[in-house]
């Protein structure tokens, strides 16, 4: 029995070569050919006029497709005559061609938004353990605090591709462009209440802000815990205390806002009083099953000695937890428009219960709900590595589909599928993550030895 | 404190060992069951981590039965709601269908009901926690306060109770007694051995 005793805690360093190199770097080449090849054979809409520069193309189609777009009050909806009006004038939105390229755009905002999202987690996740005054997880902090180095990329690409085709994917921002006044044809009401918070100033602010503020919080709570290893003393754990309070607050309200900017505005007619929960529910688990895989990984090549299967349990826990939350808060959101039946709620998921996003709406279910919540039901599967990798990867996909059904609809919509373009791109993103949250950890020592916890974590222990 | 081998066997004879550390405590209670003696149940006034193992405690059921409560609360709120809005007397909502998602709150709620109760009740009878029906001594005063009990069933086949005795008192045990039971909350305590008390500092 080590009970009582000091466990003898020494600094690993982690070299990043053999396996995992060649496994990065190869899923990074063989995504950037996937995503090649993807690029050379997803349909050309051939409809636009050629000798247009794009832009001007997306807004020419845009227009027209605009102008045909308004509807007017006193159809049948559901074979109920709703009424009608002179006065008003409703634009629904009319699905219309996209062109080509913005399902590239698209993609990269998907896997942007999702590493964004994944790596920030890793920060709250650092920061959480400190507000909490948790002891547990301090012998695998470092992997979160890896983590929390590569959102920057995250944020560039989402920045990258609203700049670049920001018109085509929201359409509050090309509606923005047209400058329609009260009174002409294709004035939306909706967009207009919404404009002051969704315009293009904003917007920028926001994208360019947070990840600023979410860095320079990052980087002060990173240079507090390396510090703590060089100097040690329980100053920097009392200032990581106050910061993670701080972080935590601010993650809070801007996790809140970016997810409405970058997500929930590709409807922009749309909205769900729940939906950032809903997205940090979908960034937390899958960061949870991503620190879940590099802890398994490090602990099967001899690094971080002081983990024990009950880190790892701790870990399947959490997984299993958060893939239950999710589910909640998805059924949460689902559940009401579904009862109510408002036609300008429920038009959201009336799209995804159509083909071709049927599929992807039940497969979100079955990875991220069914699977998770029945193979780590058991103590067993939960301290199993290889079943416990599975079911990581699993959720992984599953959060993945889970964006692509935010993403999708409400861009390129019937334009969209998974074919080699969105495989390729997801890999060379994964490829990324790997090879850049494994050099951050290469650079640092594993194992942040003066932390005051971290004997408490070393003899972590959640019984029988 | 409620167990039937403490308080209700007739003629049964235990050894109490205890202690005021708790790292001796826990390395003495691994040494007696590696040494095979049967451990009744240890008594602590605080969890303390790896006793489990330490007295070779096999892993509780509760879990399964927890499922299983799960599983039944799961049936109920289906049979329920199935019966009264879909054959018994189906009430059109929002032109919904009578089976559908919206039966999913009450599937949950019933579930999570049933599995806590279902936990609490089987929790309660396995441990022999009924209140009010068995008598609730303690073995040491200071049991609640600062002090753990070992207590070790000695009249089984090949104890050696000196030996048992001199291992507590080795492994730092202030006090070791020895009950015999004469039936329902009836027995006589005898201290066996003392040893050496307030060393309570860690032992690093």
């Amino acid at each position: 029995m080590s009970h009582g005793h000091d466990i003898h805690i020494h600094q690993e360093n982690y070299k990043f070569t053999g396996k995992a190199k060649t496994l990065s770097l190869s899923l990074l080449v063989i995504g950037i050919v996937l995503t090649v090849i993807g690029i050379f054979t997803i349909p050309r809409n051939t409809t636009h006029h050629n000798e247009a520069s794009v832009a001007e193309t997306a807004t020419h189609a845009s227009h027209d497709a605009a102008a045909a777009e308004t509807v007017h009050p006193g159809i049948n909806i559901n074979g109920v005559d709703v009424g009608h009006s002179d006065e008003q004038v409703y634009p629904v939105k009319v699905e219309h061609e996209k062109p080509w390229y913005t399902r590239i755009y698209v993609n990269l905002l998907i896997n942007g938004y999702f590493l964004l999202l994944i790596s920030v987690c890793g920060l709250f996740f650092f920061a959480l353990q400190y507000i909490a005054n948790a002891g547990w997880a301090t012998s695998i902090l470092r992997v979160p605090q890896a983590m929390s180095t590569i959102f920057p990329i995250g944020a560039i690409i989402i920045l990258f591709v609203f700049l670049m085709d920001g018109q085509n994917i929201y359409h509050w921002l090309h509606y923005e462009h047209q400058h329609i006044t009260k009174g002409n044809p294709g004035f939306d009401p909706i967009l207009d209440n919404k404009s002051w918070f969704l315009n293009s100033k904003m917007a920028l602010g926001f994208l360019i802000g947070i990840p600023i503020v979410w860095f320079l919080f990052g980087k002060k709570l990173r240079g507090l815990s390396y510090k703590e290893d060089a100097e040690g003393g329980l100053t920097f754990f009392k200032k990581s205390i106050t910061y993670g309070a701080a972080f935590t607050f601010v993650f809070a309200f801007t996790l809140s806002i970016l997810s409405w900017v970058v997500t929930m505005s590709v409807d922009a007619h749309w909205y769900s009083t729940i939906f950032s929960i809903y997205n940090f529910a979908t960034g937390w688990v899958s960061c949870l099953s991503i620190i879940a895989l590099f802890v398994l990984y490090l602990r099967r090549n001899g690094y971080l000695s002081i983990v024990t299967d009950e880190h790892i349990h701790d870990l399947g826990k959490f997984m299993f937890a958060f893939s239950i939350f999710w589910t909640y808060l998805w059924l949460s959101q689902f559940l009401l428009i579904w009862y109510a039946n408002i036609p300008e709620e429920s038009v959201y998921y009336y799209k995804r219960w159509e083909m071709p996003f049927k599929i992807n709406f039940f497969a979100n279910l079955i990875l991220n709900f069914l699977v998770p919540f029945l193979v780590l039901m058991t103590r067993n599967n939960k301290r199993n590595p290889r079943i416990l990798t599975f079911v990581a990867i699993v959720i992984l996909i599953g959060h993945w589909n889970d964006l692509y059904l935010m993403f999708m609809p409400g861009t390129i919509d019937h334009q969209a599928g998974i074919g080699a373009l969105e495989i390729g791109m997801t890999l060379t993103f994964a490829g990324l993550f790997m090879y850049w949250v494994l050099t951050a950890l290469s650079k640092r020592g594993l194992i942040p030895v003066n932390h005051p916890y971290i004997q408490e974590s070393a003899h972590h222990d959640v019984g029988i | 404190m409620i167990d039937s081998k403490l308080y209700l066997d007739k003629n049964k004879t235990v050894m109490f060992g205890i202690f005021e550390n708790s790292d001796k405590f826990l390395e003495t209670v691994a040494h007696v069951h590696e040494k095979g003696a049967s451990i009744i149940d240890c008594y602590t006034p605080y969890p303390i981590h790896g006793i489990e193992k330490a007295m070779g405690l096999k892993r509780s059921l509760l879990p399964v039965g927890a499922f299983m409560s799960g599983c039944l609360g799961f049936i109920t709120a289906a049979t329920i709601q199935l019966y009264m809005m879909h054959f018994d007397w189906p009430i059109i909502i929002g032109n919904k269908p009578t089976i559908g998602v919206s039966f999913v709150p009450v599937l949950f709620e019933m579930s999570v009901l049933f599995t806590a109760f279902g936990m609490a009740i089987m929790f309660f009878t396995r441990s022999k926690m009924l209140h009010g029906k068995m008598p609730s001594e303690l073995v040491d005063l200071r049991q609640t306060d600062d002090r753990m009990v070992i207590a070790i069933a000695t009249d089984g086949e090949g104890v050696n109770k000196s030996e048992l005795s001199n291992m507590l008192i080795n492994g730092g045990a202030v006090e070791v007694k020895e009950r015999t039971n004469h039936g329902y909350d009836d027995f006589t305590d005898v201290v066996i051995a003392t040893g050496s008390s307030s060393n309570n500092s860690s032992n690093h």
